[in-house]
């Protein structure tokens, strides 16, 4: 990147590139193939939904764009390299529950406060104005009661809560989401998705990876419907939701698993759903 | 506290080569404790247990040839790191049996090559550790190796700690996650050289899990898990060299298993999921109840 680029930085005119723009992207383990030739932009400013049955290659999809795996084709964010993307701190993720090892000694605020080790320096320590960033993105998410709380001892919902604050105190101009609704409680639910709006609003991408269709139709703006690693459609949710594409996608199966934004029953973390605000009951250090 | 028992403390170390004792031990098991507490968060442990074996023909080698020890440790180290990753990758065999292949096989050699040089004291100093003995080249070599190793973990502390805890995160922000293991196990094959004097090879493997495994089961977040098992380890460093010194027993077995009783304590009254903890928490419960 030349020094010019590097200047311009976070300030990049990027409407024109689009979010994320794949070209044959494909993604391969060993003789599996995961995802095919797909090509696709993803408009900035949107909310898109990545929906598939487990297997359609929507975590392949996501992995490749962050750059994780390798992969077949081009991806480019924001109109940059994925690696540009990644050091402009440009990207923010937010993990699946089950990638998470919820025992580790960190705290909400601790959590929340590596969003912005992007902008510090070798020895990431906060200036104030990092400090403030932090403390207004656990807010915004409800959860300056719990910031002394290690991770663990939180709810699946405030546990994702945390990390959609994370990636708030980042102020990255794309999210990608990996299930960010499951196992999570109404209130977390309705937080997250406010929050993704507002963000939404001020011109950000959101990406969310959603095995089901509940509740997709009306958070995003448009579909991204896999299928066997292979892009079915994408478009508007009217446009791409069609019985027949939802029965090519989701075969025999129940795509509307559970009521309407409700994540399935058997969820993991689905234990405090329905009980906002309550944690671990045998906890009761940390500042509360 | 009592004159006469201060005394009694620090009488040991007015010997010279109790001082010495007590510097290698002191830097050797302040960079394990550092050390152990990614490796332990991170399930690297046996990651630790394989290193600390794999350089015993690093070690022989270098001694044949005059070389630091430091330097054939540093080599067959890093070379048996990327051996078990070579081995995964070409292979289909389980991550513990890829270490066990090649950390037992680099031992092997590693005996054979002591078992063809003159002079076989030196294994049983290897294998053992030879506090009592140490050389000022060795002081100075363990001093400037853990020296490096602890200000390397201390700099990169809030890096190596975000990648033990969420790689994909710190992927996105643009660290390289790869490029911090490898300095951890960098790390690690120093590491292992500093404490080769201390305790050993053998119990190098405990000086690199114990502390962090105890500080795990005290502290909640990162600074002061770090902090515990420092902490720890300096107390057991002590007791288990005054121990040595008035028992007349292996300075190393002392100080490592005053590390495993210093874990048994946290696994007890740890306030994490200490057994007592949790038995208290029981009661209460049942009383509530009842």
């Amino acid at each position: 990147m030349s020094a010019a680029a590097k200047d311009e930085g976070r300030m990049c005119d990027t409407a024109d590139h689009g979010a994320v723009l794949t070209q044959g992207l494909g993604v391969h383990y060993g003789e599996v193939r995961a995802l095919t030739d797909v090509t696709v932009r993803i408009g900035s400013g949107e909310i898109t939904g990545l929906v598939g049955v487990n297997g359609s290659g929507k975590s392949s999809m996501l992995a490749a764009v962050l750059g994780r795996v390798p992969h077949e084709g081009s991806v480019r964010i924001l109109g940059r390299s994925p690696k540009e993307a990644r050091r402009a701190g440009l990207v923010a993720s937010v993990p699946q529950a089950e990638a998470v090892d919820w025992d580790f000694p960190v705290t909400v605020r601790d959590v929340v406060t590596t969003g912005r080790y992007g902008r510090m320096g070798l020895l990431r320590i906060p200036r104030a104005v990092d400090r403030t960033a932090v403390d207004e993105a656990i807010g915004l998410l409800g959860l300056t009661q719990l910031a002394g709380r290690q991770i663990g001892e939180l709810s699946g919902g405030q546990r994702k809560r945390a990390f959609v604050a994370r990636a708030i105190a980042q102020d990255a101009e794309l999210l990608l989401l990996d299930e960010p609704f499951a196992g999570v409680d109404r209130t977390s639910e309705a937080a997250i998705t406010d929050v993704l709006r507002s963000l939404r609003d001020r011109g950000r991408s959101v990406v969310i990876v959603h095995h089901d269709l509940s509740g997709v139709a009306e958070l995003v703006d448009r579909v991204l419907l896999l299928q066997r690693g292979r892009l079915l459609h994408h478009g508007p949710p009217a446009e791409t939701l069609t019985a027949e594409r939802i029965a090519e996608a989701f075969g025999a199966g129940r795509p509307f698993a559970g009521e309407p934004g409700r994540p399935p029953a058997g969820e993991p973390g689905r234990s405090f759903a329905g009980e906002p605000g309550r944690t671990h009951p045998d906890r009761t250090d940390g500042q509360s | 506290m009592d004159a006469s028992v201060l005394d009694a403390i620090l009488a040991p170390f007015s010997y010279g080569f109790m001082q010495r004792a007590l510097i290698v031990t002191l830097m050797a098991a302040i960079a394990c404790a550092l050390l152990s507490t990614w490796l332990v968060q991170m399930g690297w442990s046996l990651m630790g247990d394989a290193v600390s074996h794999a350089v015993l023909p690093g070690v022989a080698l270098a001694y044949i040839l005059g070389l630091p020890f430091a330097i054939g440790a540093a080599v067959f180290g890093i070379g048996a790191v990327a051996l078990i990753g070579g081995v995964r990758a070409a292979t289909r065999i389980k991550a513990d049996a890829a270490i066990g292949v090649v950390f037992t096989t680099l031992f092997a050699l590693g005996l054979v090559i002591v078992s063809v040089t003159p002079s076989d004291t030196d294994l049983q100093h290897i294998l053992f550790g030879n506090v009592l003995g140490v050389s000022d080249a060795d002081i100075a070599q363990v001093l400037i190796v853990g020296g490096v190793v602890c200000a390397s973990l201390l700099v990169l502390r809030r890096d190596l700690t975000l990648v033990a805890f969420d790689a994909g995160h710190a992927h996105a922000i643009g660290l390289r996650p790869r490029i911090l293991h490898a300095v951890l196990l960098g790390a690690l094959a120093l590491t292992v050289v500093t404490a080769l004097q201390a305790v050993g090879i053998i119990l190098v493997v405990a000086m690199l899990i114990i502390p962090g495994a105890t500080a795990s089961l005290i502290a909640v977040r990162w600074d002061a898990l770090l902090a515990w098992s420092v902490g720890i380890t300096v107390v057991a460093s002590l007791v288990g060299l005054m121990g040595a010194f008035w028992l007349d027993i292996s300075p190393g077995g002392a100080v490592v298993l005053t590390q495993g009783l210093a874990f048994g304590l946290a696994l007890l009254f740890g306030p994490r999921r200490g057994l007592v903890v949790r038995w208290a928490r029981a009661r209460r419960h049942a009383v509530h109840r009842g």
